[in-house]
């Protein structure tokens, strides 16, 4: 086991965690904005006549922009605690169990966490809403699961990989400053 | 490396900065512009001063809007889409597809449903499956159709063209701070998109028949 201690700190990597599950939230909303926008506005086209059509459109646009906008803004506050622990979980796992900073073991370890506290969030989420999480509907399902836990998993493989990264780099470097 | 990551989370944390400046953009023009039409949308001056049924029954701590739409068929037509409100009946006839987003299990009725024709004061309307219900508190026929004060009004323009006039007051938001930033910061945005779908619904329903 390496001590972690003498590597890129704890403080630097739960604040790039948090960075990151804030930028996937971000991206995910404004993903999710813009088919809500353009589905809804497709139905407000097919029953408003052409002189009321203008306002409604744009007035519909802004008030979901601005909705999601809100939205976003408190799940990225939230986020920041699940990026932060992901990233720590992350560091902590990979100086543990991949000592050599083996790439395909980091990537494998990713995963394993990522899977791991996917399981985790869904049983909090069951815990918390019970008989609301409903997965009968198709955009219910991918809106709350499917999307989310496919961006996580990229997340957490992606930065676990680069991890691992600079980890092998800082290893090296201490290494190297110990020889001479 | 660390120069080649720290460059990424350089690129991140831009895309944060940009989507935070976007974020204070769409506030802004949502503030200024948006909110004061969409308070309003559709209504002209006489229609949000005018009394309207059920209004007697709100407190003064609520903030109302009077929205309003014209329907090009008669108001016995629109009545049976209006009576039959409600998630335990034939749905918001709303954007059910984002009401479903957050579990509601709502399903939009494209017919109507002779059932459901007769709302009585007292009946409960659900909002959501598991979530809330509300009260019919007003209910007459081809006239008007009250949920605790949120109110459905039907208004002759000629034998086929009607007026629907629905006026929302808001949850008690004078004495509640709290209460006034949940309403204002998300609340109300999105009861106005419910809302104009719903009216924009069953225009479309009330038109085809």
């Amino acid at each position: 086991m390496i001590d972690s201690k003498q590597y890129i700190s704890n403080k630097i990597i739960a604040y790039n965690g948090a960075a990151v599950a804030v930028a996937s939230v971000f991206a995910y909303s404004i993903i999710i904005m813009t088919y809500v926008i353009i589905r809804s506005s497709v139905t407000i086209y097919s029953i408003m006549a052409i002189g009321e059509r203008n306002t409604i459109l744009l007035t519909n646009g802004f008030s979901i922009a601005y909705s999601v906008a809100v939205f976003s803004l408190l799940m990225a506050l939230l986020s920041t605690i699940t990026g932060a622990m992901a990233a720590l979980l992350l560091k902590k796992s990979l100086l543990y169990f991949n000592s050599r900073c083996n790439y395909k073991k980091a990537v494998a370890i990713s995963f394993i966490i990522a899977f791991t506290m996917l399981v985790l969030l869904y049983l909090l989420f069951y815990a918390l809403l019970k008989d609301r999480m409903t997965l009968s509907y198709r955009e219910t399902f991918s809106f709350w699961f499917l999307f989310p836990a496919v961006i996580f998993f990229t997340a957490v493989i992606i930065g676990g990989y680069k991890l691992n990264k600079v980890l092998n780099n800082s290893i090296k470097e201490v290494k190297r400053s110990k020889e001479n | 490396m660390i120069i080649k990551i720290y460059w990424s989370m350089k690129r991140i944390q831009l895309f944060i900065k940009y989507v935070l400046g976007f974020y204070i953009f769409i506030a802004s023009i949502y503030w200024i512009f948006i909110r004061p039409q969409h308070i309003s949308w559709g209504a002209t001056a006489s229609e949000i001063n005018r009394k309207i049924p059920g209004g007697e029954l709100i407190s003064t701590n609520r903030i109302f809007s009077t929205r309003a739409i014209n329907i090009h068929a008669a108001r016995e037509k629109i009545w049976l889409w209006i009576a039959q409100t409600g998630q335990n009946r034939g749905g918001f006839n709303s954007y059910y597809w984002l009401e479903n987003l957050f579990g509601a299990r709502m399903v939009n009725a494209e017919r109507v449903h002779p059932e459901w024709q007769n709302p009585q004061p007292g009946d409960t309307v659900y909002l959501g499956k598991n979530e809330p219900y509300i009260l019919i508190t007003l209910a007459k026929p081809n006239e008007y159709y009250s949920l605790s004060g949120w109110t459905f009004y039907l208004q002759t323009l000629d034998s086929t063209n009607t007026r629907l006039i629905i006026r929302y007051p808001s949850m008690e938001i004078k004495e509640s701070k709290l209460m006034a930033i949940y309403y204002y910061g998300l609340f109300e945005p999105l009861h106005f998109i419910m809302e104009s779908g719903m009216m924009m619904g069953i225009k479309q329903k009330a038109e085809r028949q």
